[in-house]
C-alpha cells in the first residue's frame, strides 16, 4: 500500500482537489486521512472535518468523518498527545485508512510548518508512516518559484522521501512553463504536474453560503442549487449601478440593504444567481414574492454591508459531495496535467 | 434667592388674578380671558395689565405688574413669546404665586431654551408655572374661569386636566352638552413647570371632585405620576385618554425588553398598575365622567341584563366579557326574582328576556323587582322598539327607577326609530345614564366595577424593593461595574453578569471562566455533568451566530471537542476577537422558561417586564410591563397578566411552579435597576422556573449600561 503525505506551502493551495482529481482519473481504491483538521463542522456534539465527511462519502469509506482527524486546535492536541503517542495514533490511522486499499492519502495542514509544535507537521507524518511527500504549490508565480526553490532546500535537510511537486492553479499554462519549467527542472525536484486554474471550481453554491454565513432565506428556496462565480454591491445608485461592467454578469450575487427595493428589482431584472440582503432589513412582501417567482435565493443577514462583503470574500468555495460537475473538472485537470503514474499503486 | 414653592392650592383657589395682555379689542386672547372672569363672577381681585391703560370691561388696566400691590395668586400672560421672560421675572418682583402662560412658540417649536429660562426664573421666585401654550385655567372652587375657552360652564363634579388646548376648549363644550359639571379645567400644554402629578396632589382632595380625567399626550416625569396615582384612585376614579397609539418606535434591540416595550403597551400597563382607567376614545372617556360622577359603586359581582330581544342581549352579553362585567348566572334566584314579569316563553337565564311583547309596565315590573333584590348588584336595561312598547313613556319608566333605587349602577341602551331616538335625547338632555348603544352603556357598568375593584386592591408594600436592595452585596457588585467601565464597554460579560446576578441573589447556575482546555475539563468535573460551554469574548456578543455555544455535554471527551470547536469558529467569525477563554457552566433542567426584563422608560423611569420567555418571546409578545416601586403583590397581578399564566399553575398533570421564587426574582430585578444608576438594561432570558419549592434559575443574564457621556438611556 502506498502512503502519501500531500502537504503544500500555502492554505487552499488545492490539494482537496487534486487528490479528488487523481483518484478519480486513476480509478482503485483509495483511503484518507487528515490528522489536523482546518474546515470544522460541530453539530449535535459531533466534532468532524468538512473534507473528512466529503471523502468518507465520495470514496464510501468504512469510517466516520471523526475518525479521520485527530484534532483541529493545537491546545487540544497538545493536551491530548506527545510526540509518541501522536506517531502511534497516526499509524494506527492510516493501517485503518488502508486496509484493503491502493494508496492511502495523507493531508496535511496549511503550510510546511504547520502543526510542528505538535507534532503533526508534513515531515513529521512521512516519517512516522514510512511514507512519501508530495507538495502542492499554488499562488502567484513569483511566491510559487520562491516556495518551489524553498522546499528544495528544506527536503534536502530533513531527508524525507519526497515524490515531486504539483505546481497548481496557474493563470496561464504556455506562459508559466516557458518562463519557469526550465528553472524547475534545475533545481532537482520532480515536477508532477502544473495544473492551470479553473475558474469552474471557485464558484460558490448558494446553499454553501447560507450555512458558511448562517443567513435566512426569506424567499426564492427553489433556486439554492444556483452558483456563484461573482460579487456585486449594490451601495450606489440603480442608474450608476447599471453603468458598471459587472453589473450584467453572469452568476452574481447581489450584495445589498435590504431597503434598496430598487435595487433589489434591478438585481432580479439581470437574472441575480442571488440576494444577500443586510442590516436584517426586509424589502416590502411583493418583491420578496418577485424574487420567489424568479427562483432567486434572497439571504438575510444582519451586519453591515462592508462586514457581510468580507465576510462572503473569505469564504472559500469547498468541494461538496453534490458538485458532480466540479469532480469532473477536477477529474479531467488530472487526467490532462498530472503525472498520474507517480500516484498509483 | 430661591422662595418657597408656592401651593398647588392657589392655582385653584386664587384670590386675585391678573391678565398680562388683557385688552379691550373683543378678539384678542386676552380680551376672551377678561370677558370670562368677568361673565363667570369671579369674586376675588382681577387686574387687567395693558401697558395703554385705560379700561377694559368696566375694570381699571394697570399700564404694568408693578403696579400690583400686595402680590397676586395667579397671573394669566398672553403676550408674545419673546417678551414672557421679562414678564415673568417682574410677575417674581411683585410676589406672584402661579404663572399660566398662555403664549405659545417654546418647546413646541424647538425652542426649548427660552422656555427652560422661564422655568428658572420662576423658580427662582417660588412661582409655579402652568403651561406654556395653554388656553388657562377653570376652578369651580372659586368660580374662577381665567381661560379663552367657553364662557358659561356648569360648575359640577369632573375634573379635567388636558394636555391639548384646542381639544380641551372643545372638551368643555361637549361636557355642557352632556350635562356634565365641572370642578376644574387645567390646561397644562408644554408641561414645562406644573403637570398632572402636581395637579392630582389638588384635585384627590378636593371635595367637590368627584371624578378626574387627564387626556395625555405625552408623559414627562411618569415616575412622579406613578408615585400619585394610586393614592388617588384610593379615593376617587382617574380616567385616562391618550393619543398616540402608533407603531412602535425603533428602539434598539439590544433587549428583548427594549424591543417588546412599545411605549403605547408600556403606558396601559402602568395605568392598570395605578389603576388608572385608560379609555378608547373621547366619548368613553366622557361618557364614563358622567356616570362615575352620579352613579354608586356596585356593592358585588352579580349584573343583570334585562332586555326584551335576545339579539341585543347577546351583544350586551359580548359587551359584559369585554368590558369584565360578571353576569349573575343564578337562573333559580332570578326566576324568583322575575316570575312576575317574565311571560311563559321568556327567559330567567342571564340576559333577562322580558321578550318582545313586554309593554311598558312590563319593564317597571322587572326593573323595580331587580333594583329590589340585594343579589342584584347593577343592572342593565336594553330594550328594542316594538309595536307594543310604549316609547312615549319609557322617560317616565327611566326617570321613576332611577329616583327610587340610587343604590346600585344602572344603565338603560334603547335601540329604535324615532320616538325611541327622542325619548333617549330627552333623557340624555337630563343627564340620564342613557345610551344610543348597547356597549356605551356596558363600558360604564365596567368602568364602575374597575373602580370598585381597585379600592378593594391591596397593593402591597412598595418598599420590598429597598428591603431587597439591603440583602445585596453592593461591594461586589460595584466591583464588577466598575470594572466593565474601566474597559470601556457598556456591556457585562457573560461570566461578570452571572456574578453581578449572584450577588443580588438571584439564582443562576454554577458557572467557572476557563482560560485553557485544562481549566474547562477541570471546571466541567468540578460542576457536574452536563454542562454548558460558552465564549468568553468582549469582542462577541451574539454567541450562537459565531458557533460559540455547545450545549449539553455529558462527558470530557465532549468537553474537550466543544472547547475545540468553540475555539476554533469563534476565530473563524473574528479573527481579531480577543478569545479570553470559554465559560463552564452547569447545564439547567428543563422547566417552564420565562423572560424578566428591566429599562429604564424615557417616561416613566425604571420599569420592570415579565412574560414568557425563551426564543420565541419576540413572537409569543406573551408579556406584562410595570413600573417600579413595585410590591410582591403587584408583581403577582402581573405574572397573573399573561396569557401564559396556566402553564405557571401547572397544566396536564404538571405541578404548580414555584411562583414565590419567581416574584423574588422579578422583584430582585427591580432591586438592581433602581439601585445602580449606571446600568440600563437587565434582561433575564429564560428564568427557568420549576415546580413549587424547587426554585428557579436564571440561564443567562445580560446587563447593559448607560452610555456615559449622554448619562442617558445606553
Amino acid at each position: 500500500m502506498k502512503k502519501l503525505v500531500v502537504a503544500s506551502t500555502e492554505k487552499s493551495a488545492g490539494k482537496t482537489g487534486l487528490i479528488v482529481g487523481i483518484a478519480a482519473a486513476l480509478g482503485g481504491k483509495y483511503g484518507y486521512i487528515k490528522p489536523i483538521g482546518d474546515r470544522l463542522l460541530y453539530r449535535k456534539k459531533r466534532l468532524w472535518d468538512h473534507d473528512a465527511a466529503l471523502f468518507v462519502s465520495l470514496w464510501k469509506l468504512d469510517t466516520k468523518p471523526e475518525d479521520i482527524t485527530i484534532g483541529f486546535e493545537h491546545a487540544k492536541l497538545r493536551y491530548m498527545y506527545d510526540r509518541e503517542a501522536t506517531k502511534t495514533k497516526i499509524n494506527e490511522m492510516v493501517a485503518a485508512a488502508g486496509a484493503g486499499r491502493d494508496v492511502v492519502f495523507i493531508e496535511a495542514g496549511n503550510n510546511l510548518a504547520f502543526g510542528s509544535s505538535v507534532h503533526l507537521d508534513p515531515i513529521s507524518l512521512t516519517k512516522y508512516i514510512d511514507g512519501s511527500l508530495v507538495l502542492v504549490v499554488g499562488g502567484d508565480e513569483g511566491s510559487m518559484m520562491d516556495e518551489i526553490h524553498f522546499f528544495k532546500n528544506y527536503i534536502d535537510d530533513e531527508g524525507a522521501n519526497l515524490v515531486g511537486v504539483i505546481v497548481n492553479k496557474v493563470r496561464d499554462l504556455e506562459d508559466f512553463t516557458r518562463a519557469y519549467g526550465e528553472e524547475i527542472e534545475a533545481t532537482g525536484i520532480p515536477i508532477l504536474g502544473i495544473v492551470p486554474l479553473e475558474q469552474q471550481l471557485k464558484t460558490l453554491p448558494v446553499k454553501f453560503l447560507v450555512e458558511r454565513l448562517f443567513a435566512r432565506v426569506v424567499a426564492g428556496e427553489l433556486g439554492m442549487d444556483r452558483a456563484v462565480e461573482s460579487i456585486f454591491l449594490g451601495a450606489m445608485s440603480v442608474s450608476a449601478a447599471m453603468d458598471h461592467p459587472m453589473f450584467e454578469r453572469e452568476n452574481k450575487l447581489f450584495i445589498t440593504s435590504g431597503d434598496r427595493s430598487d435595487m433589489i428589482l434591478a438585481a432580479l431584472e439581470v437574472h441575480a444567481a442571488c440576494i444577500v440582503l443586510t442590516n436584517n432589513l426586509l424589502p416590502p412582501g411583493n418583491i420578496l414574492s418577485k424574487a420567489s417567482e424568479a427562483q432567486v435565493p434572497v439571504l438575510l443577514v444582519p451586519w453591515d454591508t462592508f462586514t457581510t462583503v468580507e465576510k462572503i470574500s473569505q469564504i472559500e468555495p469547498l468541494l461538496t459531495i453534490d458538485a458532480a460537475a466540479k469532480i469532473d473538472v477536477l477529474k479531467n485537470l488530472a487526467l490532462k496535467h498530472v503525472n498520474l503514474e507517480a500516484f498509483a499503486k | 434667592m430661591n422662595h418657597q414653592q408656592a401651593p398647588i392650592n392657589l392655582l385653584f383657589q386664587p384670590r386675585s388674578v391678573a391678565v398680562v395682555g388683557a385688552s379691550a379689542i373683543p378678539e384678542k386672547i386676552g380680551s376672551k380671558i377678561m370677558q370670562n372672569l368677568v361673565a363667570c363672577h369671579y369674586p376675588g381681585v382681577i387686574y387687567p395689565i395693558n401697558p395703554k391703560g385705560g379700561d377694559i370691561l368696566g375694570i381699571p388696566a394697570l399700564k404694568s405688574l408693578s403696579e400690583i400691590r400686595g402680590g397676586v395668586d395667579l397671573v394669566c400672560i398672553a403676550i408674545p413669546a419673546k417678551l414672557c421672560a421679562a414678564a415673568v421675572e417682574e410677575c417674581g418682583r411683585i410676589g406672584a404665586k402661579h404663572l399660566a402662560i398662555i403664549t405659545s412658540g417654546f418647546s413646541e417649536v424647538g425652542n426649548l431654551e427660552e422656555e427652560n429660562r422661564l422655568v428658572a426664573i420662576a423658580r427662582e421666585y417660588g412661582m409655579r408655572i402652568t403651561g406654556p401654550i395653554i388656553f388657562g385655567v377653570y376652578t369651580a372652587a372659586a368660580s374662577c374661569n381665567a381661560s379663552f375657552g367657553p364662557r358659561d360652564v356648569e360648575p359640577g363634579g369632573v375634573a379635567i386636566i388636558t394636555q391639548s388646548g384646542a381639544l380641551g376648549i372643545a372638551m368643555m363644550g361637549k361636557t355642557k352638552t352632556e350635562k356634565i359639571g365641572l370642578s376644574a379645567v387645567v390646561s397644562v400644554g408644554n408641561k414645562c413647570d406644573v403637570d398632572e402629578a402636581d395637579l392630582l396632589t389638588y384635585l384627590v382632595d378636593d371635595e367637590r371632585t368627584k371624578v378626574i380625567l387627564m387626556y395625555i399626550e405625552g408623559v414627562k416625569d411618569g415616575e412622579k405620576l406613578v408615585q400619585i396615582l394610586p393614592d388617588a384612585v384610593k379615593k376617587k376614579p382617574v380616567i385616562v385618554l391618550k393619543s398616540g397609539r402608533s407603531k412602535r418606535g425603533a428602539m434598539a434591540a439590544a433587549s428583548h425588553t427594549g424591543s417588546l416595550a412599545g411605549a403605547d403597551d408600556v403606558f396601559s400597563a402602568i395605568m392598570r398598575q395605578c389603576g388608572v382607567q385608560r379609555a378608547e376614545n373621547l366619548i368613553e372617556a366622557l361618557n364614563w365622567c358622567k356616570f362615575l360622577e352620579k352613579s354608586p359603586l356596585p356593592a358585588g359581582e352579580n349584573t343583570v341584563i334585562l332586555t326584551n330581544g335576545g339579539g341585543i342581549g347577546v351583544l350586551a352579553t359580548d359587551a359584559c366579557e369585554k368590558y369584565e362585567v360578571n353576569l349573575w348566572d343564578n337562573v333559580g334566584e332570578m326566576e324568583r326574582i322575575f316570575a312576575d314579569s317574565v311571560p311563559a316563553f321568556g327567559s330567567y337565564k342571564n340576559p333577562v328576556d322580558i321578550t318582545g311583547q313586554a309593554l311598558i309596565q312590563d319593564y317597571d315590573n322587572s326593573i323595580a323587582a331587580a333594583l329590589q333584590h340585594d343579589n342584584v348588584h347593577s343592572l342593565i336595561v336594553l330594550g328594542c322598539q316594538t309595536a307594543v312598547l310604549d316609547a312615549q313613556s319609557l322617560p317616565a319608566t327611566i326617570n321613576k327607577a332611577l329616583a327610587n333605587h340610587m343604590t346600585k349602577p344602572v344603565v338603560f341602551s334603547f335601540f329604535g326609530g324615532p320616538q325611541i331616538e327622542d325619548a333617549i335625547y330627552q333623557l340624555k338632555g337630563e343627564g340620564k345614564p342613557i345610551f344610543y348603544d348597547v356597549y356605551e352603556a356596558v363600558a360604564c357598568v365596567g368602568a364602575a366595577y374597575q373602580v370598585m375593584r381597585n379600592r378593594k386592591i391591596d397593593w402591597g408594600d412598595a418598599g420590598v424593593i429597598a428591603d431587597l436592595a439591603a440583602t445585596f452585596d453592593r461591594a461586589a457588585m460595584t466591583a464588577i461595574l466598575d470594572g466593565v467601565r474601566a474597559d470601556g464597554r457598556r456591556f457585562l460579560l457573560a461570566h461578570e453578569a452571572h456574578a453581578l446576578m449572584l450577588a443580588a441573589g438571584v439564582s443562576m447556575p454554577q458557572s467557572i471562566v476557563a482560560r485553557n482546555l485544562d481549566q474547562a475539563v477541570k471546571a466541567a468535573e468540578q460542576i457536574g455533568y452536563p454542562v454548558v460551554m460558552k465564549i468568553v469574548s468582549k469582542d462577541i456578543i451574539h454567541k450562537s451566530d459565531a458557533g460559540g455555544i455547545a450545549l449539553d455535554l455529558d462527558n470530557k471527551a465532549e468537553v474537550m471537542d466543544a472547547f475545540e470547536a468553540i475555539m476554533h469558529n469563534c476565530r473563524e467569525h473574528n479573527p481579531k476577537a480577543a478569545l479570553e477563554g470559554v465559560e463552564v457552566v452547569e447545564q439547567v433542567a428543563k422547566g417552564t422558561e420565562t423572560i424578566i426584563g428591566a429599562r429604564r422608560d424615557g417616561s416613566f423611569g425604571p420599569i420592570v417586564m415579565f412574560g414568557l420567555g425563551g426564543i420565541y418571546v419576540e413572537v409569543m409578545k406573551d408579556v406584562s410591563f410595570r413600573a417600579l416601586p413595585l410590591s410582591r403583590n403587584e408583581a403577582r397581578r402581573m405574572v397573573k397578566e399573561i396569557k401564559s399564566y396556566p402553564l405557571l399553575l401547572g397544566v396536564r398533570g404538571e405541578s404548580q411552579k414555584d411562583i414565590e421564587t419567581l416574584l423574588d426574582a422579578i422583584l430582585r430585578v427591580g432591586a438592581i435597576l433602581k439601585s445602580f444608576d449606571e446600568i440600563s438594561d437587565i434582561e433575564i432570558n429564560p428564568l427557568v422556573v420549576y415546580d413549587q419549592g424547587m426554585g428557579v434559575k436564571a440561564v443567562d443574564a445580560r446587563i447593559l449600561l448607560r452610555h456615559p457621556a449622554k448619562g442617558a438611556l445606553a
